[in-house]
């Protein structure tokens, strides 16, 4: 017997060690979870770390070619552009010092900040900025559209200048962009990048990136070496200083151990708090919450194909829906939706506009009926696609449901995990009628994404084709509002989508965590740890 | 004995060529684009396809399959786009959490699950045996992510004694790497106590009855004697076998804890990996957790001998 345990105990030893050895490989630093004090070292108070959470890692850090969210989140902490937006979503410099644009506004010129240093310790020139834009403008999507044609060019080491083919009042804040973001990058990171994106992290933001340690989490420094603006710091423009050392930002899916990993101090601030805990955080005594725009949330109507390729159907859905109902049912709380009708954001001063609000939220049953009728609608079920992934378009599926039912529409709810909702979305447009999705606000109406994805477009429609282009033409800022109303309107009459409002996302953190804002993204410099 | 291990490791092959088959074409009949996932949900149609044929996802899918297969057999697992990394190193990455957590957790089920069975069994019939069983009956009916959730409320958050999700790797602090995995490793240990209670109890209730046992009794041997070491080896083989088949469902990944505790183990890289549709980690993985399993149960059958003589594979 005893011999025998003596070889249970060597297996076990021999696992131990495999063990061991797994677990060395590429790890280089955790320094435990818990949060460390300030450091009263030096004059200004640096606090060692600071956790966040977030549900998902991004797919990718390129942001010159991906869209989603979680990259944009992190990228621009690590990235900085030409252009900039303010508070107001006004395109603003940050790389370039000035810039000046001809009498014909078709040549912009950029006189880049001398000495401004990437992380890697090389100097930002003219030709990274060229290599940068140029494929930008190139992989980018939506934003393609408004530098179609766009070429930049070096002149001397701090001077970049842009010739697009024709003039538009929108060409500064293209460049603003955060969702992709014409990042700028040294020129051999460009050079050297496979077709999946870029390999190396490397700009001139006020944080570096140090590692990523997949599905666990990012771990970024403060980069000392940064030069900041000497303006007030103003949304994502103007000044920014560090206060922390490191940042990690985690990956946690599960929602309620992101929950009980902020109440616990394990992280300081979780970047979207699930709805459903809203309440239970903000009125937690030792937490701060702060409720960030996001964008509209819209019911996509397949013009491809199907039943909606027929105006009069759309119409009678639109008038038959109760927005604040579905927004309620699916956000949860009032506080974390509104009502509007606007597809830009209630933030953009240069763009925001109610036209076309009378068809916004009719609620009207009776005239839904009506527009069935005369659409000759003969009691075919309806597909719906949700997904049980995002609680929130899974209720709002369920909501809508009922609603149709009421009106006297068949449903079907078809259920998907989200990356074959998005599939069916683009490839099978036989397999559904309404899609529902809530994307971020944009800079501009050109690139809304109503707008920008075939699959949402009416290929038949060339009328927003007509007033988008009058939109990118328009000679002034007053003629681009008034021709974007105008598209507005157009859009809530033909209704390519149905707006049912604006939804928010909420953050959560621990009182101790101070300056927190949010635009497009967390703005994680400018924030201090008083504790 | 080498012969039998050589035929088992032989029958490995067509066992994994199968499984490579069936998960490669799953995995590409399921709907859902990489190329989409990377570039985010409003990218335009145009630069996703540019993206796809940039990765070769538009090549014939046999082609696929071929080029993969074959990199396979020359013990190339493929390349994770997303990781940015190989597939073999993301697997050796999340293997180390794994194992840890499956070990830690079969540890707490052998020494809570054992001792209650042997206990139970040894006093068959009485109140403590009826609780033990109901104690176990309970453990196999709770949802390990339940569980997991009340250990987070009342030993993380009410209590603030551990952590409530995370992980630290062994080499770097080997007291945190335990307060990391205590929770989940309970959460998962529990069931599989409860399974390997019930199967001790059963089996030594069986040899308890055995004329041997009888005849150790009427020789005045003592109780502790007869049941440690008399009675418990020869009814150790189901036992072994319930312990092999738990650690074999926990090595290939307790995806459920994995996520509630934000565990990167292998459970949540598959996870990950079929949200984010990364085809080739996921090819990798399976294949992994086919082999893993199938060695488990190699390993299992040979300590069968080393317990029990009579099935010593030397001996047939």
């Amino acid at each position: 017997m005893f011999r025998k345990s003596k070889v249970v105990l060597i297996f076990i030893t021999i696992i131990m060690i495999i063990l061991a050895g797994c677990s060395s490989g590429t790890n280089t630093s955790t320094e435990g979870t818990q949060n460390s004090e300030g450091d009263a070292s030096g004059s200004t108070s640096i606090a060692e770390k600071f956790n966040m959470a977030m549900g998902a890692q991004p797919p990718s850090l390129d942001p010159h070619i991906s869209t989603a969210i979680a990259t944009r989140d992190i990228a621009m902490q690590v990235f900085e552009t030409l252009v900039t937006i303010d508070k107001d979503y006004k395109p603003v410099p940050m790389l370039a010092e000035s810039i000046d644009v001809s009498e014909d506004g078709k040549t912009y010129t950029f006189n880049l900040r001398q000495g401004i240093k990437f992380h890697n310790g090389k100097e930002m020139t003219s030709e990274d900025v060229v290599a940068s834009m140029n494929r930008f403008v190139e992989k980018s999507g939506a934003t393609k559209v408004l530098l179609d044609g766009a070429v930049f060019k070096a002149d001397g080491d701090y001077k970049v200048i842009l010739d697009v083919p024709n003039p538009s009042t929108l060409i500064m804040t293209s460049l603003a962009a955060r969702s992709p973001m014409p990042a700028i990058m040294p020129k051999e990171v460009i050079e050297s990048a496979p077709a999946e994106g870029i390999n190396e992290y490397i700009g001139t933001g006020p944080l570096k990136f140090v590692e990523w340690k997949q599905d666990q989490y990012i771990k970024l420094t403060k980069n000392d070496d940064y030069q900041p603006l000497e303006t007030e710091s103003n949304g994502q423009a103007g000044k920014k200083e560090v206060f922390i050392k490191d940042f990690y930002i985690h990956f946690v899916p599960d929602t309620s151990t992101q929950v009980a990993g902020l109440q616990t101090g394990e992280y300081d601030l979780l970047l979207e708090a699930p709805n459903d805990n809203y309440e239970l955080l903000a009125n937690d005594p030792s937490l701060g919450t702060s409720i960030n725009d996001y964008g509209p949330y819209n019911l996509i109507f397949n013009k491809h194909k199907g039943i909606f390729t027929n105006a009069d159907m759309r119409k009678a859905i639109n008038a038959g829906i109760n927005s604040e109902e579905i927004l309620r049912t699916s956000f949860m709380h009032e506080d974390i939706y509104e009502l509007d009708p606007s597809y830009m954001s209630p933030q953009s001063a240069d763009w925001y506009s109610d036209a076309g609000k009378e068809y916004y939220n009719q609620n009207d049953p009776e005239k839904a009926k009506e527009w069935l009728e005369k659409a000759g609608y003969n009691g075919e079920p309806i597909k719906i696609v949700t997904t049980r992934d995002y609680a929130h378009i899974y209720n709002t599926g369920v909501v809508l449901q009922q609603q149709l039912e009421k009106i006297g529409v068949k449903v079907s709810l078809e259920i998907y995990d989200w990356p074959t909702a998005l599939n069916i979305r683009n490839k099978e447009p036989d397999k559904w009628d309404i899609f529902i999705t809530g994307t971020p606000f944009v800079l501009t109406p050109l690139e809304l994404y109503v707008y920008t994805i075939e699959a949402y477009m009416d290929p038949n429609n060339q009328k927003v084709t007509e007033l988008l282009n009058s939109i990118k033409n328009a000679q002034t800022e007053d003629e681009a509002k008034q021709k974007w109303e105008e598209l507005q309107a157009y859009t809530w009459e033909y209704l390519p989508v149905a707006k049912m409002g604006n939804f928010f996302k909420v953050s959560a953190f621990k009182d101790y965590v101070k300056d927190y804002k949010y635009q497009e993204g967390p703005i994680l410099w400018n924030i201090k740890l008083t504790k | 004995m080498k012969e039998f291990i050589l035929k088992r490791l032989l029958a490995l092959i067509p066992i994994l060529f199968i499984v490579s088959l069936v998960v490669f074409l799953i995995i590409h009949m399921t709907p859902g684009d990489p190329a989409h996932v990377i570039l985010g949900e409003t990218a335009t149609e145009e630069q996703i396809e540019n993206l796809r044929q940039q990765l070769g996802l538009n090549k014939p899918i046999y082609e696929q399959y071929f080029s993969w297969i074959g990199g396979v057999i020359t013990g190339d697992l493929g390349y994770s786009y997303f990781m940015k990394m190989s597939v073999s190193s993301a697997l050796l990455e999340h293997l180390g959490p794994t194992v840890s957590l499956s070990l830690l957790a079969e540890l707490i089920a052998i020494f809570i699950g054992i001792p209650l069975g042997i206990l139970a069994a040894k006093h068959k019939g009485s109140v403590l045996d009826q609780s033990f069983m109901g104690f176990s009956l309970m453990g196999i009916s709770i949802p390990s992510f339940l569980l997991g959730l009340l250990l987070i409320l009342f030993f993380g958050v009410q209590l603030k004694l551990l952590p409530v999700a995370g992980y630290v790797p062994l080499n770097e602090n080997i007291g945190s790497h335990l307060k990391y995995l205590i929770l989940p490793a309970f959460s998962l240990g529990i069931m599989q106590a409860a399974l390997i209670a019930r199967m001790t109890r059963s089996s030594m209730l069986d040899v308890l009855n055995t004329n041997y046992v009888k005849t150790a009794l009427s020789k005045g041997v003592k109780q502790r004697n007869i049941v440690l070491k008399h009675a418990l080896r020869n009814a150790f083989l189901p036992i072994l076998t319930v312990i092999g088949q738990t650690f074999g469902v926990l090595i290939t990944g307790a995806a459920v804890i994995e996520t509630v505790f934000n565990i990167p183990g292998i459970g949540q890289l598959i996870i990950n990996s079929i949200e984010r549709r990364d085809f080739s980690t996921i090819q990798g993985a399976i294949l992994f957790m086919t082999l893993a399993y199938v060695m488990i149960n190699l390993i299992i059958d040979l300590l069968y001998g080393v317990i029990d003589p009579r099935v010593r594979l030397s001996h047939k």
